[in-house]
């Protein structure tokens, strides 16, 4: 048989090493770290936090980054292999449309006004940065809209120029602000996975509990809209007039699809900072081992990105433990050299 | 009627390229398209398939307006191959005329053995069932031009649109393909419309020619009474030779020397 067909067993079949690294990540992340624990005493104490160092560690300081971790890794690969679709450019990534810069802008200017109080669990710095993004997103949609199909070529150039425009403005905040400021939003600019929340918090704050609800929601929302229009995004990928001629609403397709990679791509940003290289390289490594079809490597992405920066993250607590490496500098330095090995091989089978 | 252009206009920004083209394409024809550069014949072309709406008039498949139409719908009954298809992604030429499958798929996201059938089949129509398992991203010109025509055929429309399918096809593809495309049988009676400039591959498959000039439709009918030395030269400003085939019907057009 020389044409294969995409059936549910040859889908299940190809997505299962990626569920089962997943899966190896989600169960040693939050068991190694700069302090060793028992992960099965902390499990028996699930329900007496205060009482048991190794619980107290496992459930409050390493779960619910490893958590985050998670949801930021599947949402920025996911994010990344739509808008190298979208655009039809395998060098695009999540920050390509200057999401990030927008969201940078907007924590640097949070920083530097010394906004405090906290809504619904999570610091103004992230509302800052979740605003920005917001209004990155809508000032390139904005100049690159069109009564048809969006141009790709429209769309990279308005998120470019909005990019340098942000970065300019973040430059003048630097410019403005004193070192101890200037330190924060740098920090802030490499990424980092701690988490405001944590079980003790969430039993006590109904606002907490909404907040991170809420925040739940928008992303597993944007994730599943983003595997569910996968078909449409395999079209897409071949070019706007083949899409059309085989029954995608273009448009629609297109505007779904940037947006809800947007949102995933905004809170990723505001609640993690902007992790770099995992937008790029997951969705890259991940078509060498399975194809360039979305229907399999849409969701092969979300389970890679997350293993991935779950990974990333341990070893950003590990390595120089106890102090923490930001993870941003992980995820190149980890994955540089294992998608060149990746590229390579890539290469001589011709797949590049 | 199985398509019908009526009054249809159209204008890139404020240059009109196609004027009130009238057409009417009954169910089993095959119609070649042809003009000088610049006629308008592929954004004819990209207004049959719907992809561009006219500005003016309208156009009709089985009676009933393209804009009506529900997408899949549309793209089960028209296929479009595109001139100059791009590939990005490393898709191998059997998943790339798989997905050409997407409007029969209903609402499953996984391919049926009817999908499976109708890809095997239209590789093996354009002759390149050995290039299945190759990317995309490393055929040649002709490789490139016949998995796109494979691709259209796997779609199994009642109307298939091509937009210079022979354009980087050499002299014994050329030939395989227009008679693949004018087999009276050739997939129980699909309606094709083609956009060439080559005159004589239109001449000697198409039993239908209509000729576009400054985007009007200025001639239709057989090629034989159409291909005129001195319509030719007012349309192309070129000057030709006109010879006929042992049939002393068919003809064939040699250029000559711009005209004086």
């Amino acid at each position: 048989m020389t044409v294969r067909a995409l059936t549910p067993a040859r889908w299940a079949a190809t997505l299962a090493p990626f569920v089962l690294f997943f899966a190896v990540a989600l169960t040693i992340g939050p068991a190694v770290g700069a302090v060793t624990i028992d992960p099965a005493a902390a499990w028996a104490h699930r329900h007496d936090l205060a009482n048991n160092l190794d619980a107290s560690i496992f459930f409050t300081a390493r779960l619910p980054r490893v958590l985050l971790a998670a949801l930021t890794g599947a949402a920025l690969a996911l994010a990344g292999a739509t808008f190298q679709a979208l655009l039809r450019n395998p060098l695009a990534e999540p920050f390509t449309l200057g999401v990030s810069s927008g969201g940078a802008f907007g924590a640097a200017l949070a920083i530097k006004l010394g906004l405090g109080a906290t809504l619904l669990g999570f610091s103004p710095v992230m509302f800052a940065a979740l605003a920005g993004s917001a209004a990155s997103v809508a000032l390139v949609y904005w100049l690159a809209r069109s009564r048809g199909a969006i141009s790709p070529t429209l769309l990279v150039l308005a998120g470019v120029t909005v990019s340098f425009f942000f970065a300019a403005e973040i430059l003048l905040i630097f410019y403005l602000s004193d070192y101890s400021e200037t330190h924060q939003m740098i920090r802030w600019m490499m990424g980092s996975l701690d988490v405001a929340f944590n079980p003790e918090m969430l039993r006590g704050s109904l606002a907490a509990r909404l907040g991170m609800g809420l925040a739940l929601a928008a992303y597993v929302g944007a994730m599943l809209t983003l595997v569910g229009l996968a078909d449409a995004l395999n079209q897409l990928s071949l070019g706007a007039e083949v899409a059309a001629g085989r029954g995608v609403n273009v448009r629609r397709a297109q505007r779904l699809g940037y947006f809800a990679a947007s949102l995933a791509t905004g809170l990723a940003v505001s609640l993690a900072g902007p992790i770099g290289f995992v937008g790029l390289i997951v969705p890259h490594a991940v078509r060498f081992l399975v194809g360039p079809d979305h229907r399999v490597l849409l969701p092969a992405a979300v389970f890679a990105g997350a293993g991935f920066l779950i990974l990333c993250d341990m070893a950003a607590r590990t390595f120089f433990g106890p102090v923490e490496i930001p993870v941003g500098v992980i995820t190149a330095t980890l994955g540089g050299p294992f998608f060149l090995l990746l590229l390579r091989r890539a290469k001589g089978q011709g797949a590049v | 009627m199985i398509l019908e252009a009526a009054g249809v206009r159209f204008a890139y920004r404020d240059r009109p390229v196609v004027h009130d083209v009238n057409l009417r394409v009954d169910a089993g024809e095959m119609i070649a398209i042809c003009g000088p550069n610049g006629a308008g014949k592929s954004t004819l072309l990209k207004l049959l398939s719907g992809y561009l709406e006219p500005q003016a008039g309208r156009i009709d498949c089985e009676g009933k307006d393209l804009r009506a139409w529900e997408p899949r719908a549309l793209a089960r009954r028209l296929a479009i191959a595109p001139q100059a298809v791009s590939f990005y992604f490393p898709f191998t030429v059997g998943q790339y005329v798989l997905l050409a499958r997407h409007p029969h798929r209903g609402m499953s996201p996984f391919e049926s053995e009817a999908d499976l059938a109708a890809a095997h089949a239209a590789l093996a129509q354009t002759g390149i069932a050995a290039l299945a398992e190759r990317s995309v991203l490393e055929l040649s010109g002709g490789e490139k031009q016949r998995v796109v025509l494979a691709a259209a055929l796997a779609q199994q429309p009642s109307i298939l649109l091509l937009d210079e399918p022979t354009a980087s096809l050499d002299l014994r593809h050329q030939a395989a393909l227009m008679a693949v495309l004018g087999r009276p049988d050739r997939g129980c009676g699909v309606t094709v419309l083609l956009v060439t400039h080559d005159l004589n591959l239109a001449a000697r498959w198409a039993p239908r020619l209509a000729l576009m000039h400054d985007g009007r439709v200025v001639a239709d009918g057989r090629p034989a009474d159409i291909l005129q030395a001195d319509r030719l030269r007012e349309i192309y400003g070129a000057v030709v030779e006109i010879g006929r085939r042992a049939d002393g019907v068919t003809p064939y057009i040699l250029p000559l020397e711009e005209a004086p």
